[in-house]
């Protein structure tokens, strides 16, 4: 959840930048549904419930990422939306080319979330969406190899992908505060 | 589009009210929009 951070950075920086935040609400987003879709899809696979039989995890993983892919794509013509597209398509790729799961480096998951955690998503005891990073990951350098340090909150391990879509979001935000501002003079 | 009589359209009826749903609407988008494409990062 560390990387919602964005959100609040693009803020800062929107009102750093003489922005409003009211503007916001004129930000011309299209098809939102399609992302609280891929959002119900991951919450059902990974949440609480966990309903869904294990076998179904990685192809259902890639449908989630690609129905948010489609709401970037009809989207992309708003500012920083390219970047998040960028972002996204390098975390599809990642975890695509390393069979439905996103590889993370088993030292950083350790130090984040604990040596127990680590070493239940290492046997697979535990609904996620990752998988150990071994010799025989491909692409390794697009996977979960960078940790957020302190004092940022609950350190979490991510990818140059997820750095691409949280810049994007600080873009976009920060831009959409100042966009509607500028057609206004 | 048929109103009663003494109704207007939602965005008429508040414009502030409509801005606000449009807000909360982007700002949850976006949110969702991190918690679904940063691979990784959340569900584990």
């Amino acid at each position: 959840m560390s990387l919602l951070v964005a959100l609040v950075i693009g803020i800062a920086l929107g009102f750093a930048l003489g922005g409003r935040l009211g503007h916001l609400a004129g930000i011309p987003l299209r098809w939102n549904a399609l992302i609280f879709l891929g959002l119900a899809v991951q919450l059902l696979l990974f949440g609480p419930l966990n309903v869904l039989p294990a076998a179904s995890l990685p192809p259902l993983y890639l449908l989630s990422n690609g129905i948010a892919a489609i709401w970037v794509i009809r989207n992309l013509a708003i500012a920083g939306m390219p970047c998040i597209g960028l972002g996204a398509l390098s975390n599809l790729v990642a975890i695509a080319t390393n069979g439905g799961r996103m590889p993370v480096d088993a030292a950083l998951l350790t130090q984040t979330r604990g040596p127990a955690f680590a070493q239940a998503v290492a046997q697979h005891r535990v609904a996620t969406n990752a998988v150990i990073a071994d010799s025989a990951t491909r692409l390794s350098w697009l996977t979960d190899r960078f940790v957020l340090p302190p004092p940022l909150p609950s350190p979490v391990v991510f990818s140059i992908g997820d750095l691409l879509i949280g810049a994007g979001v600080v873009w976009l935000v920060a831009a959409g505060m100042r966009s509607a501002m500028q057609a206004e003079r | 589009m048929f109103y009663w009589e003494d109704q207007k359209p939602f965005q008429e009826v508040s414009g502030v009210r409509w801005r606000t749903m449009r807000f909360v609407l982007l700002l949850g988008s976006l949110a969702g929009a991190l918690l679904t494409l940063e691979a990784g990062t959340r569900w584990k």
